[in-house]
């Protein structure tokens, strides 16, 4: 991609159901941003593949890079897939509170859709200690891999159940 | 047990990760750590700005790469001293433009100052050169151990610290230093997509110091604040401006932002520099999407995809609790 950043980005962040994206017809194909999802890149394979079969090309960004579209104010919106609601907040991947302050700050609308069913709350730490199938971490390294968290309801603009 | 005041601090590999041997410049690859520690040897300007380019060395290690390549070039020299003048500022414009976010033109506009000052007052160029870069580098040298003993003391025990990519070597340092004062101290690293310095140097020279150190994803940066997991933010950064925003790799503005909302003090080691006015100004290195879409010479990703990878996240000053700055001017 160019150094040139599309104006009005829609961010997505956790894993959507398939049925989801059929909401993306008509949609500028370069303002679609994907979030890796590690360890496992679970959201960009899925959410990256549901969009490809519908010919939209996403632009991938490693989990930590979201903040820089925001700083440059070219978010529009953020997506995220929850697990499940209360009246609280919502349970949501990790990652999603990440979003949330960051829209806060910026004062970006968040947006809740369901996501696949993603029943473990940790992964195993040995999922922290390798990449692409390559020992990253020196031996005897410790891991903290929490999948899901909390999203408090002061961060959401409105949830679609 | 209370620390010596003349005890010499043990150094990280990655604290001062460039050598001579011989007329040779050796330079650590950090992209081998932790499987091994190899050195990179270096002959020529364009040898220093492919290992500066290829992140072979980064943050404090570009800095002495660069430094010590003005040495390289005295060394190699066989010509005049009005001839070593125009090689010197050759190598400064190559070394200024091997990574655009970086300051290097601060340092080489020194080197090259003291290149001219001596011809235009008829001293020996090479003789003056080299004693005044080797004191630049003492000087430097100095700093920085005093800094870490600065960071060893803003850790008090029973702290429980994140931080995100690497120091080069200082955090370590200043963990063994709390070590030995009998703090019992925690750190959480980022593994710091998409090149993991914070899996492969970070957490692994903290574990070398002895520190109990915990990975994480960066993903999980909010989720360890929120649950009291973490209680003080140390970074470095790459560069900084004269209002006092700074530029670090990607990744540590939203850590910035989410320290703020939780109420955890952030502090960040800089190198203070009036060049650039604000944060805004500081040009951002985009890097090539492969370098985020693959990894190990594989793709990541099972289909085609563009990738955006900006090197560096700015972070403006209002969201620093305290800096902790070396002056390299």
């Amino acid at each position: 991609m160019s150094d040139k950043l599309p104006d009005h980005v829609i961010l997505l962040q956790g894993v959507f159901e398939e049925g989801f994206f059929d909401r993306f017809s008509g949609q500028p194909q370069d303002a679609i941003f994907i979030l890796e999802g590690r360890p496992g890149l679970t959201a960009a394979r899925s959410n990256g593949r549901a969009l490809v079969k519908r010919k939209i090309q996403p632009t991938v960004l490693a989990d930590n890079m979201a903040g820089f579209l925001f700083y440059k104010k070219r978010v529009k919106e953020v997506w995220m897939a929850y697990q499940s609601v209360y009246p609280e907040g919502a349970v949501c991947s990790i990652g999603a509170m990440i979003l949330a302050v960051l829209a806060k700050k910026h004062r970006i609308a968040v947006y809740l859709f369901k996501g696949r069913p993603q029943p473990d709350l940790m992964a195993k730490e040995k999922e922290i200690f390798s990449f692409n199938g390559q020992r990253v971490s020196a031996a005897g390294t410790r891991g903290y891999v929490p999948l899901l968290e909390w999203v408090d309801k002061k961060y959401i603009t409105k949830i679609y159940s | 047990m209370r620390r010596s005041k003349n005890r010499s601090i043990k150094e990280s590999p990655l604290f001062w990760p460039v050598h001579w041997k011989g007329d040779v410049l050796s330079v650590l690859d950090e992209t081998l750590i932790p499987r091994r520690l190899n050195y990179i040897k270096v002959h020529t300007t364009a040898e220093a700005v492919k290992v500066i380019r290829d992140m072979k060395t980064r943050a404090f290690g570009q800095f002495l790469v660069v430094l010590n390549t003005f040495l390289l070039e005295i060394n190699r020299h066989k010509g005049s001293e009005q001839n070593l003048v125009k090689k010197l500022e050759k190598t400064a414009r190559a070394l200024n433009n091997s990574r655009p976010t970086f300051p290097f033109a601060e340092v080489t506009s020194i080197v090259v100052g003291w290149a001219r000052k001596a011809a235009d007052d008829q001293l020996n160029v090479r003789e003056s050169l080299i004693k005044n870069i080797n004191g630049y580098l003492q000087g430097i040298r100095f700093r920085r151990l005093e800094r870490v003993k600065k960071i060893a003391s803003l850790i008090k025990n029973r702290d429980s610290i994140l931080t995100h990519c690497n120091v080069s070597g200082e955090l370590a340092m200043a963990a063994r230093i709390c070590q030995e004062e009998g703090k019992d101290i925690h750190f959480f690293a980022t593994e710091t997509r998409p090149y993991f310095q914070g899996s492969k140097l970070t957490a692994w020279e903290l574990g070398r110091m002895g520190a109990s150190v915990t990975l994480i994803a960066d993903n999980a940066v909010a989720s360890v604040m929120a649950d009291g997991l973490v209680n003080k933010v140390i970074v470095g950064s790459d560069r900084s401006c004269a209002n006092g925003d700074f530029a670090n790799k990607i990744g540590t503005y939203p850590i910035a932002v989410l320290a703020k909302e939780f109420g955890i003090p952030f502090y960040v080691l800089t190198q203070p520099s009036n060049t650039i006015p604000r944060g805004e100004d500081i040009p951002i290195e985009i890097r090539q999407e492969k370098e985020l879409l693959t990894f190990n010479g594989r793709a990541t990703l099972p289909f085609k995809a563009r990738g955006f990878y900006p090197g560096f996240d700015v972070v403006p000053h209002e969201f620093i609790t305290e800096s902790l700055p070396i002056d390299v001017r």
